[in-house]
């Protein structure tokens, strides 16, 4: 075991006092126990209802997609001009959810911040999901689905390849390289756990299944020493993904030409955006898990404070980037760039407009509140609307700007239409689907990691000092 | 390649590289962005690599029963002498419409034709086409064309063959009517001799029978009018290349006249400032036309003020010693201070301009508007001049009246066979006579028709009728020059000329069209063969125009006005109804042709509908919005419409189209027995018989529910904070200066938009070869919008329906942008087409994750449909939004069996795009390689002129030029360096290979806004001078 974390760990005992990150009468054995009773014992009847919607949410995506595939993307109400709709708007969407995981697993590990341990596993697995949805979007919005692997760089008998110049070809690049790091992060911190599982079966599946997936865990002291060291480095490699994914789709944005597209702020606006958005997920996951799962002293109020602080400041940058955007496109003098923007406040889609400030900038200032911040109903209340709001920027950016850019001969309003409405609500039965197979099978919370920040952990230590 | 490495003859072929590194040729080859071709990379093959490719050849081939459905040609067994497959023919041909002939020249692939152009040679035509005519292949191929003959029996439709036609026409009509009484035939306006030798002979066998020609538009006030004057009747004909002042007294010169392409061309001629003086043209109009749209000066009036307004123009001229001043009207009734103005500066704009001014009156004005509006022309001297007046006895319109009294000998039961020869009378006679009702009371109802259509169905039989590009037959163009048309493909569902069926109803002989053209020809112009095979060829006889008129002997008689005409509309009260011919639907016959219903108004920018066009002003005093579907009412009888408001419509006016509501139109226009709803609404429902196209009394009542319209510029949902937007930037995109701004500054143009110098980042591409580029002329530019109709026959552009085009979806590749400015009840328009611009950076290539559009070394924007994967980023991408993707398979109709017939009609050289890819203009990219094949073939350069897109082609008013920017002589060259020509948002370092000359407006200085400036504010919008 690394000393040095361990040390870490009593430095931060110092600096941040407790309540506790662990707390209860809990033990190293039951903090075990807790977590995986979740995955042996048959799950509460609350989690089969919610399985069940989800998967029917789930079947409502897959008949919408396909309609969509059978009969063209002239189902969704994407036109001319906006020929993005809430495809797209739903692949941002769901990128910036995917971004609280790494953020919490991987950089606040290397900041060494405690308290990430009852939420890190959930986070991650929510960043999976949340990609594995968003990765869907930009493949089923293309013309022609068939031939979406013209976008991979295939060595090919027409010797050609894709066109490198293209921000949507960084995007293939940034969201599979996200995906396949976080996936593995993921998995690897999940690898002791699997094999508590796999100590712990009783039946011969789930013996024979978390064997396979715990690749031969015993625990020993040369496996953890080397799991630190991956856990390390993919933690730093991590890092930069999390601001590199979601600058990269910004790009998609903001290299083009069009007004309200094409400005620089956009790689910093999205990824606080990002993170904005994927605490809040957190927090609209977590408030219902813990109470469901019994994991109340593990993922605390602490933890769920300390996310609403990140959603608070992270709202404020947010906050600063819409009116830091009218500001430069007054600024600049240009036209288009001016009309643009005062479009989107008090044009066709100004209501958009201000659900989106109300929800993003407006509703989290009640965070300034302690008490707010540590109520459970407010908080969840709060990130839902984080979440609309979140939702609606991406909605704010591509359309309203698609819908009335140079030639006024060409502006045109967009309506979704029902398939619409079916997709990006069928995306969130696939998201809550994985989520809650993902709830029901695997450990929700990393065993080992919490353990460390048991007052157990730091018992003898606090003999040292 | 990783074998190569390995064997000795490898390392030679590095060593050899080694050397090529340093020498120039290579240095260029690597510094070539688009190198001639792959052979190098293929070329040196080894056993190992050739072995490969063999086996997957081998493999691929055997694989090929796995492929689509197979298909077979068989060859010709016997190919004619110099026929080449797939090498397209051009046939001389015309297609005739209200009696009046538009010359063609049509494309033919293999015996199907598939384009039709304006036959050059032709004085009227000259090379350009309407887009009726455009739509011709459209409707040769429509797949809800009569397939035979039928019968009518007790509602139901027997199917009947040629041969029972025969016995039924010799056992139940002739015996008869041996004499004609009792024989009835309505047939289409014609100017064709062949039609009126033969009706010689149907007038001689049956003497007592009724030949009635009807035509629910015709310019046949306008006949009658010159006729008060000359005794004979008469038509004039236009040379706008003359006028100075041209004067269009509610009429659609450049937009609806049967000449309108030569006039077109004649007034172009006289609008590009740097051509010599400018023309300056006056429209005194209803319903905004394309004329009134092109007009310098356009004075909103309602239809009964436009012969007051004559009458005050009569009494104008007459204070200046011109004509004599017609004593009906008091002076100071039209109190409106505009009104004034313009009739002060018209009035003296005509005095100043003697013999080079021109007073036109439109069909929808009562004949005596038109004889004053002559007699004026003839005061002003303008006869010989701008209008020649010519002898129109042997192609004279008939009186629509004419209808009347046949119906009123129907109504007697005077008649007991009828034949309708072609026209659709059940759906089109006006109202009052009742014809259906008429028609039913006749024993055998015999029609000729395209379609079974509203009149089939009426009759007892129908004899399928072909069309013109399947039959022979001759007719003459506006001025009388006589003009061949000729089949280019056998008649697909069997069927009769007007002529042949004509013929079979007189019995005598069986008259074939091509022999009776012929013996036609034989007698009117000459016996020689060769003569005969010239015309053929040519397609007109030169110099066979009408005789010109004798001098005017007649006088016009006085106009009466009502004191109240004059007044400004009060705003309650009735409203007048002003029918006008569709621009795209004529008077309905082309209702069941996709392209022309999808085609935008030049105007209302409506398809798929007609609607109740009003004013704002009118609007607001009758509560009325736009979209709220209205019930109009006229003569106690009503139609249900949408409501449209349109700026500058005249206040207390509601413009009506005519030529929708099709009940048995076809599967596209309306089909009441196969659910198909028509489109629009039938107006002829409303529309009475009288001498004048316009009606007061009319009362618009909202019904409370809602009529969709599809509009392709968006106006409805236009909000404040969207106007003004629109406003501040108009000035920038469609740039128009008055002529003396010209004048004082001929590159005004090129500074209404500043910005910094415009840098690239890297070295651009050289353009050695050819350099594509195009020129559009706003100051020529009409707006007709045949150019969307061209493009779309050219380049197989799929119809969406109305639906669609309401959801944004439609897939023009050159739209006509309209635009207005100025003040709100009588804005200026500004037109401007917009196709792809080729920009040499353009913003849709760097985009495109597969690189499916991309860039030719000659610097044309190519987009590959097969490589495309329908991102739309490149959309997204497009400042000029005109990247057109196929949100479905808008082709699958061709899949059906039963519509398959439409597939004959599309463009072989043009891939019929699927589903999910992105389309836009190509510049007609395949008639470039044409003619560089040619070219090549000839061993030459391709020659300034040898590529003319489709848009260019059909353009009346030659705006549109396209050819090699490299070429410093080059037609395309010498716009692009006019001090007029701008590119369209330059500032975004597009570098758009389109250039636009910025209009010029050449306004009365009495009636010149203060120098059209940037007043911000008052109007809804305003432009940059």
């Amino acid at each position: 075991m690394a000393n040095t974390a361990e040390l870490t760990h009593a430095e931060l005992d110092n600096i941040i006092d407790p309540p506790a990150l662990v707390q209860g009468k809990d033990d190293l054995a039951s903090i075990t126990d807790t977590v995986c009773n979740v995955a042996e014992n048959k799950p509460p009847r609350a989690w089969y209802i919610a399985f069940l919607i989800s998967l029917g949410v789930l079947g409502m995506l897959g008949a919408s997609i396909v309609y969509l595939v059978i009969t063209g993307v002239g189902v969704w109400g994407n036109n001319q001009p906006v020929a993005w709709g809430w495809p797209i708007v739903n692949f941002v969407f769901w990128v910036g959810i995917g971004h609280a995981g790494t953020l919490i697993s991987a950089v606040l590990y290397l900041f060494r911040q405690g308290w990430r341990t009852g939420i890190n596993r959930f986070a991650e697995a929510m960043t999976i999901f949340a990609v594995i949805c968003a990765g869907m979007f930009p493949a089923i919005h293309v013309g022609r689905i068939w031939v979406i692997y013209w976008v991979f760089p295939i060595p090919n008998q027409m010797a050609l390849w894709p066109n490198f110049r293209s921000p949507l070809l960084w995007d293939v690049f940034a969201v599979s390289t996200y995906f396949s790091v976080s996936l593995l992060f993921w998995y690897m911190g999940m690898v002791p756990d699997l094999a508590s599982l796999r100590d712990r079966a009783k039946k011969k599946m789930s013996r024979l299944l978390y064997g396979i997936f715990a690749l031969g865990w015993t625990g020993a002291n040369r496996q953890w020493h080397r799991y630190e060291r991956v856990y390390l480095l993919l933690a730093a490699l991590a890092t930069p993904l999390v601001l590199s994914v979601h600058s990269v789709v910004s790009f998609d944005f903001a290299t083009s030409q069009l007004p309200g597209w094409h400005t620089t702020i956009l790689p910093p606006y999205f990824v606080a955006g990002a993170i904005f958005s994927g605490f809040a997920m957190v927090v609209t996951l977590a408030v219902p898990a813990r109470a469901l799962f019994g994991l109340r002293n593990l993922i605390t109020m602490r933890h769920l404070e300390l996310m609403n602080k990140v959603i608070l400041a992270t709202g404020l940058m947010v906050g600063y980037a819409y009116a830091m955007e009218f500001f430069i496109s007054w600024y600049s003098g240009n036209k288009y760039e001016g009309f643009a923007f005062v479009n989107r406040a008090f044009g066709s889609y100004a209501w958009a407009y201000w659900i989106m400030v109300s929800c993003n900038v407006l509703v989290p200032q009640i965070f300034w509140f302690k008490r707010f911040r540590r109520s459970i109903p407010v908080m969840f209340v709060i990130s839902i609307f984080v979440n609309i709001g979140m939702w609606f920027e991406r909605f704010v950016i591509v359309v309203t700007s698609l819908n009335r850019d140079f030639l006024p001969s060409s502006w045109h309003y967009f309506s979704p239409t029902y398939v619409d409405f079916a997709t990006l609500i069928g995306s969130f039965g696939l998201f809550l689907t994985l989520f809650l197979l993902f709830c029901r099978f695997l450990p929700q919370v990393a065993i080992a990691e919490v353990k460390l920040q048991t007052p157990h952990a730091h018992a003898h230590h606090g003999d040292d000092h | 390649m990783s074998s190569l490495n390995r064997s000795e003859s490898t390392r030679t072929y590095w060593r050899s590289l080694r050397q090529l590194e340093d020498s120039a040729e290579f240095q260029e080859l690597v510094s070539k962005e688009f190198p001639a071709g792959p052979e190098g990379e293929w070329s040196s093959t080894s056993r190992r690599r050739f072995l490969q490719l063999m086996g997957a050849s081998v493999a691929l081939g055997t694989a090929s029963s796995c492929r689509w459905q197979q298909g077979y040609i068989a060859p010709m067994s016997e190919r004619p002498e110099g026929w080449v497959p797939g090498t397209p023919r051009h046939y001389s041909t015309c297609m005739e419409i209200g009696g009046v002939a538009e010359a063609l020249t049509v494309t033919s692939y293999d015996g199907r034709p598939t384009k039709v152009e304006g036959n050059a040679s032709h004085p009227s035509s000259q090379g350009s086409t309407t887009s009726y005519a455009q739509a011709a292949t459209l409707e040769l191929y429509d797949p809800d064309r009569s397939r035979g003959y039928a019968r009518y029996e007790a509602g139901s439709e027997v199917p009947a063959s040629e041969e029972e036609f025969r016995q039924f026409l010799a056992a139940n009509v002739r015996p008869k009517v041996s004499d004609g009484s009792g024989l009835a035939v309505i047939a289409e306006a014609s100017s064709s001799p062949a039609m009126a030798r033969l009706h010689e002979r149907f007038a001689a066998t049956f003497p007592n029978a009724q030949y009635v020609e009807f035509e629910p538009l015709s310019r046949f006030n306008e006949q009658a009018g010159c006729a008060t004057l000359f005794g004979v009747p008469t038509r004039p004909v236009y040379q706008l290349e003359q006028a100075d002042i041209i004067v269009a007294l509610d009429d659609d010169l450049l937009g609806q006249h049967p000449d309108r392409l030569r006039v077109a061309r004649g007034f172009a001629s006289r609008r590009r400032p740097e051509d010599g003086a400018m023309s300056r043209l006056y429209a005194v109009e209803a319903s905004f036309s394309v004329t009134g749209a092109r007009a310098d000066h356009r004075l909103p009036l309602r239809g009964e003020q436009v012969g007051a307004f004559l009458t005050a123009l009569e009494n104008e001229l007459a204070g200046r010693g011109i004509g004599t001043a017609s004593a009906a009207v008091d002076q100071g009734t039209f109190a409106e201070e505009h009104v004034q103005t313009f009739l002060h500066a018209l009035a003296g704009d005509l005095a100043g301009h003697r013999g080079r001014s021109l007073i036109s009156v439109g069909p929808g004005q009562p004949a005596a508007v038109h004889a004053r509006a002559h007699a004026l022309n003839l005061a002003l001297g303008n006869r010989g001049r701008t209008v020649e007046y010519h002898d129109a006895s042997t192609v004279a319109l008939h009186d629509p009246a004419d209808l009347r009294s046949l119906v009123q000998s129907l109504n007697s039961g005077g008649v007991d066979t009828l034949v309708v020869l072609g026209g659709n009378p059940v759906y089109n006679a006006p109202a009052d006579l009742d014809f259906a009702a008429a028609m039913a009371k006749v024993e055998h109802r015999v029609h000729l028709g395209l379609y079974r259509d509203e009149t089939a169905v009426a009759s007892t039989w129908h004899v399928p009728a072909t069309h013109w590009l399947e039959s022979w037959a001759d007719a003459r163009s506006w001025d009388g020059t006589w003009t061949l048309r000729q089949p280019l493909i056998e008649p697909l569902w069997g069927g009769k000329s007007v002529a042949e069926m004509l013929g079979m109803v007189i019995g005598r002989g069986v008259i074939e069209g091509r022999n009776w053209t012929r013996s036609t020809f034989r007698e009117e112009f000459s016996k020689d063969e060769l003569v005969w095979r010239q015309a053929v060829q040519r397609g007109f006889m030169p110099g066979s125009g009408l005789a010109i008129a004798g001098a005017a002997s007649g006088s016009a008689p006085a106009l009466q006005h009502s004191a109240a005409v004059q007044a400004a509309w009060s705003g309650s009260g009735s409203v007048e109804a002003v029918f006008q011919t569709d621009h795209t639907l004529y008077d309905g016959r082309f209702a069941n042709l996709g392209w022309l219903q999808e085609l935008p108004d030049p105007l209302t920018k409506l398809t798929w509908d007609n609607a109740a066009v009003v004013s704002l002003a009118t609007a607001e005093a009758l509560g009325l919005a736009d979209m709220d579907e209205v019930e109009v009412e006229l003569d106690g009888r009503s139609v249900k419409m949408g409501v449209y408001v349109m700026p500058g419509q005249a206040t207390g006016t509601v413009g009506i189209a005519l030529g929708y509501g099709r009940s048995e139109g076809g599967h596209v226009a309306g089909l009441w027995v196969d659910q198909v709803d028509s489109v629009g609404s039938n107006t002829y429902s409303i529309f009475s018989a009288g001498a004048a196209a316009f009606r007061a009394g009319a009362t618009l009542t909202a019904t409370g529910g809602h009529w969709p319209l599809a509009s392709t510029q968006d106006h409805h949902l236009v909000d404040e904070m969207g106007m003004q937007g629109r406003a501040d930037r108009l000035g920038e995109l469609v740039r128009e200066g008055s002529l003396e701004k010209w004048k004082q500054e001929p590159d005004f143009a090129q500074h209404v938009v500043h910005h910094p110098p415009l840098k690239s980042l890297w070295d651009e591409h050289p353009y050695e070869g050819y350099r594509w580029g195009m020129s559009i002329d706003l100051s020529t530019c009409i707006g007709c919008s045949s150019c969307t109709i061209a493009c779309q026959s050219e380049n197989n552009i799929p119809v969406v329906g109305k639906e669609e085009v309401m959801n944004g979806r439609e897939m023009a590749w050159i739209r006509m942008d309209r635009y207005f400015s100025g003040d709100a009840e009588d804005p200026k328009v500004l037109n401007q087409p917009v196709g792809c611009m080729h920009c040499e950076l353009a913003p849709c290539e760097q985009v495109c994750p597969v690189a499916a559009t991309t860039h030719t070394s000659e610097g044309l924007n190519d987009m590959v449909y097969n490589r495309c994967i329908g991102t739309r980023y490149c959309a997204n991408n497009c400042p000029y939004k005109v990247r057109r993707f196929n949100y479905y398979n808008f082709n699958k109709q061709l899949d059906k069996p039963d519509r398959g017939v439409e597939k004959l009609g599309k463009n072989p050289e043009v891939t019929v795009r699927a589903r999910g890819v992105m389309e836009k203009c190509t510049f007609c990219v395949q008639r470039i390689q044409t003619a560089r094949v040619d070219a090549h073939n000839q061993g030459e350069q391709i020659q300034d002129g040898a590529i003319t897109p489709a848009c260019a082609q059909v353009c009346p008013t030659q705006a549109i030029h396209f050819g090699d920017l490299n070429d410093e002589q080059s037609a395309v060259r010498q716009k692009h360096d006019n001090d007029r020509a701008y590119a369209m948002l330059a500032e975004l370092n597009n570098k758009p290979r389109t250039a636009y000359l910025a209009a010029i407006r050449n306004t009365h200085p009495d009636m010149t806004p203060a120098e059209a400036t940037t007043t911000h504010g008052g109007g809804e919008e305003e432009s940059h001078g």
